[in-house]
């Protein structure tokens, strides 16, 4: 037992003192060669225990033995027991160069089991993606140009750096199994889950896209694996089915759960999931990186690919990281960018009204002013990919879920472009007109409150609203749309409403503004309340600012106003027209 | 090789689909099980070509059969039609209009747009679909009839299916029946899991043969109410005739709202049955929210809209009873949803009478009395209207009796009540220099007599040493 000792000491030692070339005779040496094989587990750990980030640059020769030694030991002990402690390890590398010089040992391991590796290889990718996920992924809310910077953080550098070590671990297998004979199933299952599961996090908040940084270290990596992806598993569109069941069930997580033995490689959900699944295919799918050319099978059909993937857009808008919004957006942009034809509304299922709201999230609550504007884009292509009626229901959809002035105004903005195209054909689509018509409009002219609603708040939506009745009473002058049945509901109910609570807000508005000339807002002082922000102290709005928000709520009064009076104006004409028409 | 080569195999006949088989395959002699059904899961080679003779795919470079359902429109149009009408080993050319392919916009960047494609398939086999967890093979579904859509019941959802069981071993009936009931409480009603398992995958109107082992039908143990013995495989035929939709409403028809509503109300009215009010209540507030727009929406046709006028009426009339039988009584509630049914129907007789329960719960006697005096009006015979009529009389007597004690001598009362107020006033301005203020009074921190007469809160009670409580769980005196 003393002697055992002994073997770990003295290796643990001579590696202090710079005796690198005893400590690597040390195995070769007689006496201690018996003890140095009982020990393996010991002397791994010591070993391991020596190298930190920085050895391999100041004491290289330090580095160059451990590996020696660590290549020693996996030669010379049983095999079976070295794997494990070595599993062991890498869960509890300190640091990336431990994890480096891991690997190589770890797969020489694997090399001399291969006939009965059993499930060791599943537990090693295990251990492996249990460390990766461990490394933390900073935040740092910069846009544009400044993401780049991302790359100097030292996390960021400590991720690509661990994913550059990984290929030339793993790829020893892949090739193993394309040269079986008989096509091992299960490896091959297991190896895909592993690379899909690298493409999960910490890989999907980290920027990708080409126009950004086309060179950088991430790219490459992620590239291999879909590379190494695509030579396992040579239809990528076998994972479409497995986003399906992944989203049903991230919807339904009481699902019944079936026993863990029985799970295939593909139905673990810490490996295969949405996140991970989403990813691959935002970088399959993207045109940010190159597919092998027939990773594609041609017969798929267009709809059934564009459901799961939307699925996946879906699903990467439901983060509020940079990254994985981008990536949603770019897969969103690609998929739709084909399509010329529209779409028709039968085609209009639950994940396009998902993926709508998806993006109107993004676009309203995102703290990325580039994410936002790319988001109301897509929103406005989004629709315009369908024929008239899947528009309306989209509009109609879009009016209903965003509690945003602005957005509903942008939804009757796309309303009205696509009435006015609708002008343009032979024959009006009959979603424009009469019932279906007044509905929408009952919508879009709509007062929460009535007279009470806040018209500050509602400013966007009332202009655009205005204009768009503006537009069709200049427009359609032959009634195609039914509008003049809807005049009275216009004149009597949404004007009036909207005359009313003109009057009472301007009155009110105008009060505050003499108010804070006047030096009147003294029981503010007293209440001494303060705002607070996603942790920062919002100052009091200084006199000057209060006015000017006073006075630009008041220029959008007059603005309604000023709108209220010409459209009554064309209201007037065209029921007149109308009467001159009937006497004619 | 012309284009126009082959047998069209499209239902409409507009030789969008046409087919040649190059080498015959595998007949059984039974037709049925020659080719594939709907739901298999087929492997096939293939070798795609453009008109021109270029390849833009094929399985064989691949070196890896191409394996997809079938019928489930994972793959284009003319693959679904042709690949159905293929034996074991045949080799055919299908060729494949662009309506039946990629269409006008194609498949950027190997098929160009309004391609006209063409297939060499050869048909390598197919298996009926897997649904057991494991696939092994546990749950095998034949699909007979395509449903439609592209949506399946959730776990939790109400379904209503039809289905046939019959044993594997020697094709005995043994339940027959259509039968609603919320997917995962199968068990309640005499399903067994399996079924459970494969309606998760079924589309609405399908009809599929299931053929369940044990493990997922009735087990070990059997079924001797349905005469199932123990360990026996057992064969369905099951229908998905409709199903609760997760879906929200804003993409469904008026008709499919209607369906929806209606399940929903059957739900509630079971919750309601076993007793889970609240649970029926959040069911029947989904009907309502499916259902509010639609008199109103001059979209819809006159019958939706009565259809669902009515089972408005019956919703808000339900309401009204659950908030009664809650406890405690949501009077306020009931009232509300009793007044929203009586705009569908000011006549009716339950509405009438839950709102009158309502408003006598409410306390507001005299107008209940108005309803139920119209129920008997309207329903002379009707004994519990005209019970509550005397209720409401009696309740009122009392009010009134009530009232008159309340309000005689009320001017003395009010007198005696301001002199009171009057000397409560004087003491507490005496209060000012009183023994509570300052350093006349109990020192800073120390409890005054009243503070410690209060009983101790749970939290102190349970923590008696760090309050020095005794003990009985009192405070001890500081």
């Amino acid at each position: 037992m003393s002697k055992s000792i002994d073997v770990v000491n003295l290796i643990s030692t001579l590696l202090d003192n710079g005796k690198y070339k005893e400590a690597l005779n040390v195995p070769n040496e007689e006496r201690l060669a018996e003890s140095f094989k009982d020990n393996c587990w010991d002397i791994i750990s010591v070993i391991i225990g020596k190298i930190q980030d920085d050895t391999v640059v100041i004491k290289p020769s330090l580095y160059g033995t451990c590996e020696q030694l660590l290549t020693i030991i996996s030669e010379k002990s049983a095999p079976e027991e070295a794997l494990l402690e070595f599993i062991e390890q890498i869960e509890l590398a300190k640091n990336d160069a431990q994890f480096g010089l891991i690997l190589p040992s770890l797969q020489d391991l694997l090399r001399r089991l291969s006939l009965k590796r059993g499930r060791s290889l599943e537990w090693c990718l295990n251990s492996i993606s249990t460390y990766i996920e461990h490394i933390p992924i900073p935040e740092h809310h910069l846009e544009g140009q400044e993401r780049l910077l991302m790359d100097s953080d030292p996390n960021f550098r400590r991720i690509t750096k661990v994913y550059s070590l990984l290929p030339s671990f793993y790829r020893y297998f892949i090739t193993e199994l394309n040269t079986a004979a008989p096509s091992n199933e299960k490896t091959k299952h297991i190896l895909t889950a592993f690379l899909i599961s690298l493409l999960g996090k910490p890989m999907v908040f980290i920027d990708l896209d080409p126009q950004t940084n086309k060179q950088s270290e991430a790219r490459k990596s992620c590239s291999t694996i879909v590379q190494d992806i695509c030579l396992m598993e040579k239809d990528v569109f076998k994972f479409l089915a497995h986003v399906e069941i992944c989203y049903k069930e991230s919807k339904n997580p009481t699902s019944r759960d079936s026993n863990d033995d029985e799970k295939s490689p593909y139905e673990h959900r810490e490996k295969i999931n949405m996140t991970t699944l989403s990813s691959f295919f935002y970088a399959a799918l993207s045109g940010h990186f190159a597919l092998p050319d027939l990773a594609i099978p041609q017969v798929y059909s267009a709809h059934y690919v564009h459901h799961n993937v939307m699925l996946c857009v879906v699903h990467l808008l439901s983060f509020v990281e940079y990254s994985p919004l981008a990536k949603g957006m770019a897969l969103c942009e690609a998929i739709f960018y084909n399509i010329t034809s529209p779409l028709s509304q039968q085609l209009l299922t639950t994940v396009h009204f998902d993926m709508c709201k998806g993006l109107v999230n993004v676009a309203i609550y995102s703290s990325y002013e580039s994410l936002r504007k790319r988001s109301v884009a897509l929103i406005g292509s989004h629709i315009n990919k369908f024929d008239y009626k899947g528009r309306c229901a989209l509009v109609q959809y879009l009016i209903k879920i965003s509690n945003h002035s602005g957005m509903i105004g942008y939804a009757i903005t796309l309303y009205k472009n696509s009435i006015n195209e609708a002008f343009k054909e032979p024959r009006l689509d009959e979603c424009f007109t009469g019932p279906q018509f007044s509905n929408m409009l009952k919508k879009i002219c709509f007062l929460p409150h009535g007279a009470e609603s806040d018209l500050v708040e509602l400013a966007d939506q009332i202009i655009t609203s205005l204009n768009f009745l503006r537009y069709l009473t200049i427009k359609d002058t032959e009634n195609l749309t039914g509008i003049h049945s809807c005049f009275p509901y216009v004149e009597d109910t949404y004007l009036e409403q909207l005359r009313l609570g003109l009057n009472m807000s301007k009155a009110h508005y105008e009060v505050k503004l003499k108010d804070i000339e006047e030096g009147k807002n003294l029981p503010e002082e007293k209440l001494n309340v303060s705002i607070n922000v996603g942790g920062n102290v919002l100052d009091n709005i200084p006199k000057e600012n209060k006015k000017e928000i006073i006075c630009s709520a008041l220029n959008a009064f007059h603005l309604i106003e000023g709108l209220i009076a010409r459209l009554s104006e064309c209201i007037n004409v065209s029921k007149m027209q109308g009467l001159k028409m009937n006497c004619d | 090789m012309t284009v126009d080569e082959g047998v069209d195999i499209t239902e409409a006949g507009d030789r969008g689909v046409l087919k040649r088989i190059i080498k015959e395959g595998i007949s059984t002699g039974n037709t049925a099980e020659d080719t594939p059904n709907p739901g298999c899961q087929v492997t096939v080679h293939y070798t795609g070509t453009l008109l021109d003779g270029t390849k833009f795919d094929s399985s064989r470079d691949r070196n890896e059969p191409f394996e997809f359902n079938l019928g489930k429109d994972r793959v284009i149009k003319a693959w679904d039609i042709g690949v159905a009408t293929m034996k074991k080993g045949e080799v055919c050319v299908l060729t494949c209009a662009p309506q039946y392919a990629y269409g006008p916009d194609g498949n950027p960047p190997k098929i160009p747009p309004n391609a006209t494609l063409q297939f060499e398939i050869e048909m390598i086999g197919w298996k009926y679909e897997d649904l057991s967890p494991g696939k092994n093979k546990g749950i095998l579904r034949h699909i007979i009839q395509q449903g439609a859509g592209f949506d399946s019941p959730n776990d939790g959802a109400m379904v209503t299916v039809e289905l046939e069981g019959r044993l594997q071993a020697d094709g005995k009936v043994f339940d027959t029946r259509t039968v609603t009931f919320p997917l995962g409480e199968g068990s309640e009603h005499k399903i067994c899991e399996g079924i459970e398992r494969a309606l998760e995958k079924f589309t609405k109107g399908e009809k599929s043969r299931l053929t369940i082992q044990p493990k997922y039908a009735f087990k070990s143990e059997g079924n001797s109410e349905l005469g199932v013995p123990p360990n026996s495989v057992v064969e369905y035929v099951v229908t998905l005739n409709s199903f609760e939709k997760a879906a929200e409403s804003w993409s469904m028809d008026g008709k499919e709202k209607l369906e929806q509503a209606k399940m929903f109300k059957e739900k509630g009215t079971n919750y309601f049955k076993g007793n889970k009010f609240q649970l029926a209540i959040k069911m029947y507030k989904r009907v309502m929210s499916l259902l509010d727009d639609m008199p109103e929406d001059t979209s819809e046709t006159d019958e939706n809209k009565a259809l669902a006028k009515e089972l408005l009426l019956s919703i808000h009339l339900n309401l009204a009873l659950v908030y009664l039988k809650v406890t405690p009584a949501h009077h306020f509630e009931a009232k509300d949803h009793a007044l929203k049914a009586l705009k569908f129907d000011e006549n009716n007789v339950k509405g009438l009478f839950r709102k009158g329960q309502a408003l006598l719960g409410l306390g507001e006697a005299e107008e209940a009395l108005k309803d139920f005096q119209k129920i008997v009006e309207a329903e002379p015979q009707n004994k519990a209207a005209a019970n509550q009529v005397t209720v409401c009389k009696a309740t009122i007597a009392k009010q009134k009796q009530k009232e008159k004690q309340l309000y005689a001598n009320m001017f003395d009362k009010f007198a005696k009540h301001d002199t009171e107020v009057e000397k409560q006033r004087a003491k507490d301005e005496i209060d000012v220099i009183g023994e509570k203020v300052g350093e006349w009074g109990a020192g800073e921190g120390e409890w005054t007599d009243q503070q410690r007469h209060r009983k101790p809160t749970e939290f102190e009670k349970e923590n008696p040493n760090i309050l020095m409580l005794d003990k009985d769980g009192q405070f001890e005196n500081m």
